[in-house]
């Protein structure tokens, strides 16, 4: 599954996008995250599933489209 | 061909020109039940942070989410104020202090109604719409931005 990054999560991963197989639950999306890329446990940020923001560990099904976004900064 | 009424283009490349705002501002003349028109101009600001001035921002957009957003926005508070219309723009890319990086027009057949229509807009985008700011200092180093509420 595609994961999108933006602002300081993509500087820390150096990545725009990744992909992480077999996630069922933002919970284990964040898990996966963590062991992958450490630095991201210091960052605040949200998960949004199709392009709403997600609720306390919301199911993640296949064809969601995931983004990892940290504080807005429009303006 | 059957007439579509688009979806407004809500990002630019770069700074807002004011000759954009001005062409906007006078393209109004033939909306003649308008008797208010309300503008919000945000500014990259030179901000001096441990020494060191910002010279730009970049800003980076989660376009299928902010698209989606400030349209949201947008019919919601045309709805609310019974606007006559609504125009945003917002920058992606490099804009240096001192450019227009944000433009919220709104217009209505009275003021009282512009004035908090651009208020609610302007709160609303900066909160609620996913776009990020790198803050570019003058020896190239950066910080990323964050909205105060």
């Amino acid at each position: 599954m595609k994961v999108l990054l933006f602002g300081i999560l993509s500087e820390i991963t150096k990545a725009t996008e990744i992909e992480i197989a077999d996630v069922l639950t933002v919970d284990d999306l964040k898990n996966r995250m963590y062991e992958k890329y450490p630095m991201l446990q210091n960052q605040q940020f949200f998960v949004a599933i199709n392009h709403e923001k997600s609720i306390i560990n919301e199911k993640i099904k296949p064809g969601d489209k995931i983004a990892l976004l940290p504080a807005f900064a429009g303006g | 061909m059957t007439e579509e009424k688009k979806e407004p283009i809500f990002f630019q490349e770069g700074p807002i020109m004011p000759d954009k705002i001005a062409s906007s501002i006078a393209h109004h003349s033939k909306k003649k039940n308008i008797g208010a028109h309300q503008i919000f101009m945000g500014q990259v600001r030179e901000d001096e942070i441990n020494g060191r001035k910002v010279k730009a921002i970049e800003y980076f957009v989660y376009h299928e989410m902010a698209q989606k957003e400030m349209a949201k926005i947008r019919i919601e508070i045309l709805l609310k104020y019974k606007l006559t219309c609504a125009h945003i723009i917002h920058s992606q890319g490099i804009v240096e202090s001192g450019g227009i990086c944000f433009f919220v027009f709104v217009s209505a057949p009275h003021r009282t109604a512009v004035f908090d229509a651009c208020t609610e807009m302007v709160n609303r985008i900066k909160k609620e719409v996913p776009i990020f700011g790198k803050e570019i200092f003058e020896d190239d180093s950066h910080q990323w931005k964050e909205n105060k509420n």
